[in-house]
């Protein structure tokens, strides 16, 4: 290795680096381990802060790069045209190695909570592609003003200006050249866009190019043929791109429609999730058949499996389906059982849930919200008194057997999606 | 053999002139270029190393155009620039210094740590190879700039004010070094001090307001000027006085 490679500002601020990287990664809790996908897409998407940071680390290199005298040195040698490409190309390799570390690390602590399975190895590849794409063309910028500022101000003024921009580009909802989306939520029914991951490689490949030439004809003492046209095509297709992008304006994350592949567990009900994101399995598969019980005492009958509802996925109108508030919440290995209850009054996906036309009718709401208080409180986890005051406070306090009774009949209607026979439970007279 | 030959150099800096016609050739030994501040010697030497192209004018090291892309690669094979100051990245020690300009001189990898260690071994760096360039004192970063110019034993070596900020002690050191490596080099040593150049050049080309006022051996300038007694009746002294005498004459 050239020694210019081991002495760039990235190199010797590889710590920094990686706790930059580990930190933003890090910085909203880990809600993405137990899911491969989600973590790769969530530590691709730190490029919005170490891509400034590299940025401003190639600025300061080139700066120093810059002295006259340095530069008189370099031009009386053979190689002076590409003398300082180094400090483009040395800091992207960290910056792309510090990636694909702090990647390699999030993978195994998946496969440490024993989890390993990515669903689209193809989109956790562009994911990586992207962000490392993104790390090259930032060094680019940060050498580009370290270059034309010539003084180490460049470096805060790279690292401020690019940061700036992804923010800029994100609060005007024009698509951020300079940043990977992803990582919010799960990845479970989703994949990166080929399309708009293809355009940013692209962007970042022509940038990148074009900086370098710049350099070539800066530094480069006779006339280069190739050099200006090879500026002139790099910022032409960057600018090219970078105009498509902003005109087409893709998502980077689309809906994956191809099938999930599922892991099952449990009886009464068989509760399934994606092979991609199964942690809670187990816990929930116990859960759920815990707090079926009073259900089938009562003699309702509870779908055979449950299923979580994936975006772009048909669903099956004789399983029961959940969808968690937070995808976050099934990553971890046990959740709430406030939250199962409302899973269990949920036993079939009707058509009405998810019509665009509007909500379903109030009445839904309101007798799934008796139902999971009901199974609440018959497994003993909320207590009656909480709800005296709450229309069906006195049902609540009815006999069981008229409870159970009403209990069936609803959760059948539900399971059929017979919502317009749905009826609120009546408390006894008297 | 005349291996650097440079004919009717004009380099003008915001329209005034600063080369105005310069002719010159350094063949093997050391010929010292004397000018005072300002008379254009570090622009002569950046035109000779193929740094900056003169606006007319020919240059050929080895007989190779160093501004034609097909013969830079050979002429600057033979060379060796060292400018005023040395400057480099902080970070980078002696050695990784001399390492990586091996690469930007496209020495074959495997020829890269005997290169290195026969540059420091020249100018007596060897113990401070792994010392970084900042740490260095004046002398021996002038050293360091040197053995970066020694790399691919050069036959030619260009070398701008070396002893300047250097003292008395490091200056003699330096001397010392360039009358070694003039042995068997063509080495042009571009100096405002007449001292440096009093012991180790055969030769001399005196540069003035951009043109050449004197161009021959270093005794034909000192003896255009009688014995005027006390201190000036030095070697050193008839040579400072004839120097003197063509700058201040001008």
């Amino acid at each position: 290795m050239i020694p210019a490679l081991r002495r760039c500002a990235a190199a010797r601020l590889l710590p920094l680096l990686l706790v930059v990287a580990a930190g933003v990664v890090l910085s909203r809790g880990t809600p993405w381990l137990g899911e491969p996908s989600w973590t790769v897409a969530r530590i691709a998407g730190s490029v919005i802060i170490l891509g400034p940071v590299v940025a401003g680390l190639a600025a300061m290199d080139a700066a120093r790069w810059n002295e006259e005298q340095l530069t008189a040195t370099l031009r009386a040698l053979p190689r002076s045209a590409v003398a300082r490409w180094h400090v483009v190309l040395a800091n992207a390799a960290v910056g792309v190695a510090v990636l694909l570390v702090v990647q390699a690390a999030g993978y195994a602590a998946n496969v440490a909570v024993g989890v390993g399975y990515v669903a689209s190895p193809g989109s956790a590849l562009l994911l990586v592609l992207g962000g490392g794409a993104v790390l090259v063309g930032s060094a680019a910028v940060g050498a580009l003003v370290g270059l034309l500022w010539g003084s180490v101000l460049a470096a805060p003024l790279a690292a401020a200006g690019l940061y700036g921009l992804a923010l800029l580009a994100l609060s005007l909802d024009v698509p951020a050249l300079f940043a990977v989306i992803g990582g919010a939520n799960g990845m479970v029914g989703l994949r990166a866009a080929t399309s708009a991951f293809v355009a940013l490689v692209g962007f970042h490949l022509f940038l990148t190019v074009a900086v370098l030439a710049a350099y070539t004809l800066r530094d480069g003492v006779v006339r280069r043929r190739v050099a200006g046209p090879v500026l002139g095509a790099g910022t032409a297709g960057a600018v090219a791109v970078a105009a498509v992008l902003v005109v087409t304006d893709p998502d980077q994350v689309v809906i994956d429609d191809r099938p999930v592949a599922w892991t099952c567990a449990g009886t009464e009900p068989r509760v399934c999730l994606p092979r991609e994101s199964p942690r809670q399995l187990d816990w929930l598969a116990a859960e759920m058949h815990e707090l079926a019980e009073p259900l089938v005492a009562a003699g309702a009958t509870v779908p055979a499996t449950y299923r979580l509802e994936v975006p772009g996925q048909r669903r099956d109108l004789a399983e029961g389906s959940f969808a968690p508030l937070d995808t976050g919440r099934l990553t971890r290995p046990a959740g709430d059982p406030q939250e199962v209850a409302v899973y269990l009054s949920t036993p079939a996906p009707c058509a009405a849930y998810s019509d665009p036309s509007g909500p379903p009718p109030a009445i839904v709401h309101e007798t799934r919200e008796v139902l999971r208080v009901w199974l609440l409180v018959r497994n003993g986890l909320a207590d009656p008194a909480d709800f005296r005051t709450a229309g069906f406070g006195p049902w609540l306090a009815a006999p069981l057997e008229e409870q159970e009774s009403w209990v069936r009949t609803t959760y059948e209607q539900l399971r059929s999606c017979e919502l317009d026979r749905l009826t609120p439970p009546v408390a006894p007279a008297g | 053999m005349q291996l650097v030959v440079g004919e009717g150099i004009l380099v003008a800096h915001q329209g005034r002139p600063v080369l105005d016609g310069v002719t010159l050739s350094v063949g093997t030994g050391i010929t010292g270029l004397l000018g005072v501040n300002g008379a254009g010697k570090s622009t002569l030497l950046r035109a000779l190393a193929g740094v900056a192209a003169p606006r007319g004018g020919n240059v050929r090291i080895g007989g190779h155009d160093p501004y034609a892309a097909s013969s830079r690669p050979s002429a600057l094979r033979l060379l060796g620039y060292v400018p005023q100051h040395l400057e480099a990245p902080p970070a980078f020690s002696v050695a990784d210094y001399l390492l990586h300009l091996c690469w930007l001189k496209a020495v074959p990898r495997r020829d890269r740590p005997d290169a290195v260690g026969r540059a420091l071994a020249a100018v007596d760096l060897t113990d401070r190879a792994s010392a970084r360039l900042s740490t260095l004192s004046g002398g021996m970063r002038q050293r360091a700039s040197i053995a970066q110019a020694l790399l691919t034993d050069p036959q030619v070596l260009l070398l701008d004010e070396p002893t300047t900020g250097l003292d008395p002690h490091q200056r003699a050191e330096l001397r010392a070094l360039v009358q070694r490596l003039g042995a068997d080099r063509a080495v042009l040593l571009a100096t405002h001090i007449v001292e440096d150049v009093e012991y180790v050049a055969h030769h001399l080309v005196v540069l003035h307001g951009g043109r050449v006022r004197f161009d021959g051996p270093t005794a034909e300038l000192a003896a255009t000027v009688g014995d005027g007694g006390g201190g000036a009746g030095t070697v050193g002294g008839r040579l400072e006085r004839g120097f003197l005498g063509l700058v201040v004459g001008a």
